[in-house]
């Protein structure tokens, strides 16, 4: 079903929608092309393969865990040909011990309550297909360049999903921007966030920006790198009990945004847990860190 | 009230006479008795009557394999894996590539046909082996090199290699399946030991797929084929059901799901789908190439936004099923410890 019937259904739905915003026949304007890459404003959800129960019951050794949780691949690595991250593992003795710490329990809010995870383990937000999909056809359409695709979705790329950093960016895109002729509107985007006031200050997304921006079109090597520290980094941290917490707790922060989407349709769809409610955000050397 | 005259060939192929058609029917029988009398729930549809409202479980996956998929994640790197070998094409279904000069891909061949049937022609028709070889593999196969002479028993005489050198690459035509687990016998092996149920050791009932399928010994966790049929069959068996296969007995290839294809001519990529092998309800053998007419080859189309480089990438898109018969009955099922 999903492949299909959605998945089709939603390039062709996003390809009428991009013919029409080029050809200027659309209320939306090319701003809503970047919103789409660099804010959170729907997800899909993934998990992990590995049966919550046999992995608990240790039928199972290792559990494998949604990639997306950690960067996102289908965009860097589907679309942009940057380095795939190996498939994450954690064992299951170690799982089995965070559903106990954490207290993780399937309930309804009522009546019922059953100890455990989701059926399939790990259930966490990814990037929506229909966002993806959207950056894939603005880069084919040309509407993109990769150049700045690659260096907008690098910026904070340990935070797939709900990056304030990556989302701050949009504070420079004009509302009134406009497609130009071939590169133009990547060329704009990408001079109105490099030659900002906060773009010289170290620390800032906009700084980060234009370091990445500066490794001009022989990007892949030196993004390539970054990323291979951070995929070593949170490997490493997968085969520690406290590294696996640390992932539990960035996880439940971001299903609790998820909770508060307009998609959520019932208490079932995530486990609960005993983990504070707050911020959270991975950094690029695999640690979480809290609001 | 009936029973079945005899087992058909898979996919309802017309090529054996009658008498290697008899025969191979009860090669089958054969397998079935190996298991209906360890369990109860199974049965041989030749000797146990089977009514005419039975209740028909199609059971289907797909054809990727689930295990690659959970090694290497949902990125491009599964699909080189998937197509560097037939080792790892364990969801009873198997495909190889043919390329053009320019590297792009023209036509990708895919199978459900079994070993033991090959055997059974080799066995049988050496002569209509080798018309099949030159038809639908290579016109320059050898009789001599689909056989092999067991060096430990000599005297035994030459026997069909199943792996030999035209059907092991996943390059090319390949004729039938090879992979360790893909075969018949494993089939109704694991459909007939799917009707014990199972409990753990505190006496709770296991019915999660995966721990069902390691506690009863049933296979691959981790296949998208082994927990599915274990768990409809299991669920089947619970209510005190007879289980069976359905005849044709075999695996089937459904038709290919091109909703997420792009063509350069806007054709449905669905018309370039040919059945090669079986009926059209009970394909064993499929090929995706686009006519020459057309102008472009499969390499040229897009498959959910990307361009078709490797075999795997369609085999996300084809579905294998197996048809199981449900008969009601009273049985009163024990379950069994793991391991037992």
């Amino acid at each position: 079903m999903e492949d299909d019937v959605a998945k089709p259904a939603i390039q062709r739905w996003t390809k009428a929608r991009l013919q029409a915003l080029v050809s200027g026949n659309s209320e939306e304007t090319p701003r809503r092309v970047l919103e789409q890459g660099l804010r959170t404003s729907t997800v899909n959800l993934a998990s992990s393969n590995t049966s919550s129960v046999a992995a608990v019951r240790g039928v199972e050794q290792r559990v494998d865990l949604p990639e997306s949780f950690f960067v996102d691949s289908a965009a860097q690595s589907g679309l942009l040909d940057l380095a795939p991250p190996p498939q994450p593992f954690v064992d299951s003795s170690v799982y089995a011990a965070s559903l106990r710490t954490f207290d993780v329990r399937l309930t309804d809010g009522d009546q019922f309550r059953r100890p455990g995870d989701t059926h399939f383990a790990f259930v966490v937000p990814e990037r929506a297909f229909e966002d993806t999909d959207t950056l894939r056809q603005a880069i084919e359409r040309g509407i993109l360049s990769r150049r700045l695709a690659a260096c907008l979705l690098m910026v904070d790329f340990p935070n797939p999903i709900f990056s304030r950093r990556r989302e701050q960016l949009l504070e420079h895109v004009p509302p009134d921007i406009a497609f130009g002729e071939t590169d133009d509107f990547s060329q704009d985007v990408a001079h109105a966030i490099r030659t900002s006031a906060t773009a010289t200050q170290p620390g800032t997304p906009e700084h980060e920006f234009a370091q990445l921006w500066d490794a001009g079109e022989g990007f892949k090597a030196p993004f390539d790198a970054l990323l291979q520290d951070y995929y070593t980094a949170f490997a490493e941290r997968l085969t520690t009990q406290e590294g696996f917490d640390s992932y539990m707790r960035l996880a439940e922060s971001r299903r609790d945004r998820v909770k508060a989407m307009p998609i959520t349709e019932s208490p079932m769809l995530f486990s609960q847990t005993n983990v504070p409610s707050r911020e959270r955000t991975m950094v690029a050397d695999g640690r979480v860190e809290e609001a | 009230m009936a029973l079945l005259d005899r087992f058909d060939t898979p996919g309802r192929l017309e090529e054996l006479s009658e008498d290697h058609r008899f025969a191979r029917s009860r090669r089958v029988a054969g397998m079935f008795d190996e298991f209906t009398g360890d369990f109860p729930q199974f049965y041989n549809p030749t000797v146990e009557d089977t009514p005419a409202g039975l209740t028909l479980a199609t059971i289907a996956w797909p054809a990727f394999p689930a295990r690659v998929l959970r090694e290497k994640g949902p990125g491009a790197a599964r699909w080189e894996l998937a197509d560097g070998s037939r080792d790892v094409q364990d969801e009873y279904c198997e495909w190889s590539v043919e390329r053009g000069d320019d590297g792009k891909i023209t036509r990708i061949t895919f199978t459900t046909e079994v070993p033991e049937y090959w055997e059974h022609v080799a066995q049988n028709d050496p002569d209509l082996l080798l018309e099949l070889y030159h038809q639908f593999v290579d016109p320059s196969v050898d009789l001599d090199d689909l056989f092999r002479v067991d060096l430990d028993d000599p005297s035994d005489g030459r026997k069909y290699a199943p792996r030999n050198r035209w059907n092991t690459s996943t390059e090319g035509r390949l004729a039938h399946l090879v992979q360790g687990s893909n075969a018949l016998k494993a089939a109704i092996q694991l459909v007939a030991q799917a009707t014990i149920l199972r409990e753990r050791d505190d006496g709770t009932p296991v019915t999660d797929r995966q721990e069902l399928v390691v506690c009863g010994g049933l296979g691959e966790p981790f296949r998208n084929s082994d927990p599915q049929i274990a768990e409809i069959v299991n669920d089947a068996a619970g209510l005190g059901n007879e289980i069976t296969l359905l005849d044709p007995v075999g695996l089937y290839l459904d038709d290919l799901q091109s909703a997420g294809m792009e063509t350069l001519d806007g054709a449905d990529a669905a018309e370039f789908w040919r059945v090669e092998r079986g009926a059209p309800d009970h394909a064993v053998r499929a090929s995706f190439a686009v006519p020459e007419d057309r102008g472009y080859v499969v390499g040229d189309i897009k498959l959910h936004g990307r361009p078709i480089t490797r075999g795997a990438q369609v085999a996300d898109e084809v579905r294998i099923r197996i048809g199981a018969g449900v008969k009601p009955g009273d049985h009163q099922p024990v379950r069994r410890r793991c391991g037992e």
